[in-house]
């Protein structure tokens, strides 16, 4: 008998297409590998499949994955704290020239309490006050997170220039 | 280092259209990523054995050892609620979640509501001089305990130390100490609404977010200054 197959919201479909590429973007980065940035996006959109929650607009669709694929991929990293970290190719597997993945590289070396906002705030442009609520810290938190975080990337550029 | 290339760097970042259909078709399905059983079976099958072999006591019977609390150098793990010494019986062990220290800490927060003084308050109530676990909480825990080994008493009332260096705004030091009256009125008879009137009143008392932030020293020693002493 053939499997009666669900059919999928348009919300989700609309979603994936969306912020798709803005999750995947965030989880490769927190991750810093492929693989577990892809299982980390599609756990985060069958999250929201399943709980189907209801959001007052599209800004607040956006910080409820953001929210949920942030989560996952810390999960992912406790799970992987002992195993070895990601290779030097993997990291330039994302990048298509070498200065770009040489940012990529310094990003993805950051602590990931660093690595994230700069990334919220960088690529996403979300501003400190609105970065606080998605990651659950006070704003005074994201400011200090940004300074050091901006502190320790232009080390590493230093210390890469040499 | 220009922080303007973060961004087109990651934005090269994108998933396929292979990726994005296997993901909506996922959605569509509901299913997760299936279990490897051809790599897993094998691998417990071993497990098993091997417990088996070199340590049946393990499945057939939980020793007093086993019951008794296990000290790791992190903390006491608990074990055994239904302990049973027969192998007739059914065992079964709970194991609480223990939550250690370190895991705290690296979270940012910590076990206890602590309101140890950072500096001798002198002449002035002990509040002046702490910063309550429900403020540490705003900021980042490894960034507060570099900021506590700077503060002292030269440097004024400990909390407006606190507020000016982390940016603490009004609101969520309202809720901070809305939170830590909260934690007073079910420790003891409840926060105190005014000033104490003695020391043994001092441990009640909660921050005047009024006089904290107008970040007038002179105004804060005041009001802080334990006329009682």
């Amino acid at each position: 008998m053939p499997v009666k197959k669900e059919k999928i919201s348009p919300d989700a479909q609309r979603a994936v297409c969306e912020y798709g590429n803005s999750l995947y973007r965030l989880c490769s980065v927190m991750t810093g590998n492929r693989e577990d940035a892809n299982d980390a996006v599609q756990e985060c959109f069958l999250k929201y499949v399943e709980k189907a929650p209801d959001f007052n607009d599209l800004e607040h669709e956006k910080a409820w994955l953001i929210r949920v694929a942030s989560n996952i991929c810390k999960d992912i990293l406790r799970k992987r704290k002992h195993q070895s970290f990601v290779s030097l190719d993997e990291i330039r597997n994302f990048g298509s020239c070498e200065d770009n993945a040489q940012i990529l590289e310094m990003l993805i070396s950051l602590e990931e309490k660093y690595r994230i906002v700069i990334h919220l705030h960088y690529v996403e442009g979300y501003k400190a006050r609105e970065i606080a609520p998605l990651l659950g810290i006070s704003e005074a938190a994201v400011k200090k997170r940004l300074q050091r975080g901006r502190e320790a990337l232009k080390e590493i550029y230093e210390k890469e220039a040499r | 280092m220009d922080f303007d290339k973060i961004k087109p760097a990651v934005e090269e970042i994108q998933l396929s259209e292979i990726q994005q259909e296997k993901i909506i078709e996922a959605c569509r399905n509901k299913k997760r990523k299936s279990f490897n059983y051809k790599l897993w079976i094998p691998i417990a099958a071993a497990a098993m054995f091997a417990v088996v072999i070199f340590s049946p006591g393990f499945i057939f019977r939980a020793s007093e050892a086993d019951m008794a609390p296990q000290e790791n150098g992190k903390g006491y793990q608990y074990l055994a609620d239904n302990c049973v010494d027969s192998a007739d019986e059914e065992i079964n062990i709970a194991v609480e979640d223990y939550i250690t220290e370190e895991i705290c800490s690296a979270q940012g927060y910590s076990l206890t509501v602590s309101v140890e003084p950072l500096f001798n308050s002198g002449v002035y109530r002990e509040i002046y001089s702490v910063i309550p676990s429900q403020f540490v909480w705003l900021v980042d825990f490894e960034e507060y305990e570099n900021w506590k080994k700077t503060v002292n008493a030269s440097g004024g009332m400990a909390m407006l130390q606190f507020v000016e260096h982390f940016g603490i705004t009004r609101e969520e030091f309202d809720s901070a100490n809305e939170a830590y009256k909260a934690y007073i009125d079910s420790t003891s008879s409840g926060a105190l609404k005014d000033k104490p009137q003695n020391s043994n009143q001092e441990k009640r008392e909660i921050f005047n977010a009024d006089i904290v932030y107008s970040f007038d020293r002179k105004i804060i020693d005041e009001y802080y200054a334990a006329s009682y002493k």
